[in-house]
């Protein structure tokens, strides 16, 4: 090292202002009070804040997410059987319709037509009707 | 804990380093203080960082000169224009004797027109007094390319403050 950067060397550099520190280290430990509390609450504000530490808005912003997400599905729920309650009964058309497609597929499978209500049920019609179709 | 040392003795200890580097760095004094205090932070919430650590001081100014230089790329081309030529920011301690005052104002306005690259390894080098290898582990350089740096950058110093250094001398 040369007589140039010799004194160079010698030239001082500012030194830290002295109210940094207080500062610095208050912003740097900022949960002493919550750690001699000692309670399970200053515990538990201790984990909350680490958890939710450098991104508070939008950990906040999630939960909103899921409180509005929460409130639509229990309004649906509440809604639900007053509506199907209320719905009005099918309309006759419609009716006929769907008697027309049940006598369609009756045909179709070869299975009697409207049998009686009195009469029990057999046990497996589909495994007939698959056997009409096999055949 | 153990091996963790507490955040005020790394601050008594290391601050006043690292402050004069990051001050030398970004020549601002807000910059400066927003970096150090987020420096602290973090080591503050994870101590764990020093554990291991064998050369503090080294450690924690490549930390501030890491950090200082993700702050000047974020910032824009004008800020970085400007901040090539700040001056009025010294890093240096102000001085009684006139024409003690006049080379350190020299000084920090010819420091303020080095690139940063070469900025930071002069101050390294002349007011840690750290060798050519210890700064090219700091800032992840072969040594060459460090020494090369310092070369440079004292050459152009040199130049800039020979007349005002051959008078007061």
């Amino acid at each position: 090292m040369n007589e140039f950067e010799q004194r160079l060397r010698r030239v001082p550099v500012k030194s830290i202002p002295n109210d940094w520190r207080a500062e610095i280290l208050a912003a740097a430990v900022p949960a002493p009070a919550v750690k001699a509390r000692g309670s399970w609450l200053g515990w538990l504000r201790a984990r909350i804040h680490d958890v939710l530490w450098p991104h508070p808005q939008a950990w906040a912003g999630l939960a909103a997410v899921w409180v509005v997400i929460l409130l639509l599905h229990f309004s649906q729920r509440d809604e639900s059987p007053a509506r199907w309650s209320n719905s009005a009964p099918p309309s006759p058309a419609l009716l006929a319709e769907l008697r027309q497609q049940q006598q369609w597929l009756v045909e179709l499978l070869g299975v009697p037509a409207a049998p009686d209500a009195d009469r029990p049920r057999t046990r497996s019609p589909r495994t007939q009707s698959v056997r009409i179709l096999m055949a | 804990m153990p091996g963790c040392p507490p955040i005020e003795r790394l601050y008594d200890e290391h601050a006043g380093a690292l402050y004069a580097l990051l001050l030398n760095f970004t020549r601002d004094e807000a910059d400066t203080r927003d970096l150090l205090q987020d420096l602290f932070v973090k080591l503050a919430r994870e101590p764990g960082r020093l554990t291991g650590v064998r050369e503090e001081r080294a450690f924690l100014l490549r930390l501030a000169h890491n950090a200082a230089v993700d702050l000047m790329r974020r910032r824009s081309s004008r800020d970085r224009t400007r901040e090539g030529f700040a001056a009025e920011i010294s890093p240096f301690a102000p001085a009684d004797d006139p024409d003690e005052a006049t080379f350190r104002r020299e000084l920090a306005a010819a420091l303020g027109e080095l690139p940063a690259e070469q900025r930071v390894v002069v101050h390294l080098k002349l007011w840690e007094g750290l060798t050519f290898e210890e700064i090219a582990a700091l800032l992840e350089l072969p040594p060459n390319t460090a020494a090369s740096r310092y070369r440079r950058g004292v050459d152009k110093l040199r130049g800039r403050l020979r007349p005002l250094y051959d008078e007061i001398k």
